[in-house]
């Protein structure tokens, strides 16, 4: 193997070959041409330069800060997914309550929520007890509809 | 450590804290923090961003601990994690190009790049490491990392990454000419001298 030939494998070889060891036509020419083995050297070592430098790159935060981060960013998440039910919820038993608490003592007033639905859904039928009432609610998750009989 | 003692401990932690141990929790993501802010920062090419995505990471590996099955590695399903938590955080930043820069600021200076680098310089280990972060797309940089930075086996790597190992071998080729063209570029006549 020539030296121009050798200079091109060198560009793809395994680090093995660079340092001459193994037993492929680039490595026993590494192991005997000086000049290439110079050229594999330096390869090695920049490489091993690269490796050093992107592993000196560490992560500033400390173990407890990551901790601490990760617990509070758990408790957001777990409070926006339970939001989601409860807030609707709180909402519908508040409407409740007012309409259950109304001063004038007169029948309670209907309450009339607008729920949306797919086109293409099932409609839904709601069929309400002789002398109650109903409220509907639309939640964020489109299965869920809240319906409150007073 | 060696890889599969590694693995070993890795999923006694897995267990324990399944089960519900906090401690052993504790312990399994200081001890997968580390990888996960280096692929963090392949993956996103800026010291801050990795920082985030490892964080993330954190949060899924407690949520979704749970419904981890012991037929994947840890850290193969710890790095697909990472990977879409890195896609996720650049959909939202948008793309970033100060990777290299923030990656020369942040390694240590007092780091000695040995004898054969003297010439080259820090400057050209800078210069180097823009070219890895810049020039290498993304597949050619994970798979150049951790096979020849990291040391991985071929097959280990391709199992992590979830590739063939004909594909992984492409990528790392190509990743190799990149960076060793690079390498021979600031050392023009070694190369010449040897034509002569």
């Amino acid at each position: 193997m020539n030296c121009e030939t050798a200079t091109d494998l060198l560009l793809e070889a395994e680090l093995s070959e660079l340092e001459g060891v193994g037993d492929t036509a680039l490595a026993r020419h590494v192991a005997e041409c000086t000049r290439c083995a110079e050229v594999a050297q330096r390869i090695v070592a920049t490489e091993r330069a690269l490796a050093a430098t992107l592993d000196s790159v560490q992560s500033r935060r400390s173990d407890e800060t990551v901790r601490r981060d990760a617990a509070t960013a758990r408790a957001s998440r777990r409070w926006r997914s339970r939001a989601r039910v409860l807030i609707p919820l709180a909402l519908a038993a508040g409407i409740g309550a007012l309409v259950l608490l109304d001063p004038d003592g007169g029948p309670p007033p209907v309450v009339h929520v607008p729920v949306a639905f797919d086109a293409a859904a099932q409609r839904l039928r709601v069929d309400i007890p002789q002398g109650q009432n109903a409220v509907l609610y639309e939640t964020d998750n489109p299965d869920v509809i809240v319906v409150w009989f007073y | 450590m060696d890889d599969r003692s590694d693995s070993k401990v890795l999923e006694s932690l897995v267990r324990k804290a399944q089960g519900g141990d906090a401690r052993a929790f504790d312990d399994l993501a200081s001890r997968c923090r580390g990888r996960v802010y280096r692929w963090a920062l392949m993956a996103t090419g800026d010291p801050d961003d990795a920082e985030d995505v490892t964080q993330e990471v954190l949060v899924s590996l407690q949520s979704g601990l749970k419904g981890f099955e012991a037929r994947s590695r840890l850290t193969s399903w710890l790095y697909r994690v990472t990977r879409n938590a890195a896609t996720s955080l650049h959909r939202h930043r948008g793309a970033r190009a100060r990777a290299a820069d923030a990656v020369g600021r942040e390694s240590d200076p007092a780091l000695d790049p040995g004898d054969w680098v003297d010439d080259m310089g820090a400057s050209g280990l800078v210069e180097l490491v823009k070219t890895f972060f810049r020039e290498l797309p993304l597949r050619q940089r994970e798979v150049f990392d951790l096979v020849d930075l990291q040391g991985l086996s071929q097959g280990e790597a391709a199992e992590m990454l979830e590739m063939n190992a004909t594909t992984l071998r492409v990528h790392l080729f190509r990743a190799r000419r990149t960076i060793r063209a690079s390498i021979l570029a600031t050392h023009p006549a070694l190369v010449e001298d040897r034509h002569a």
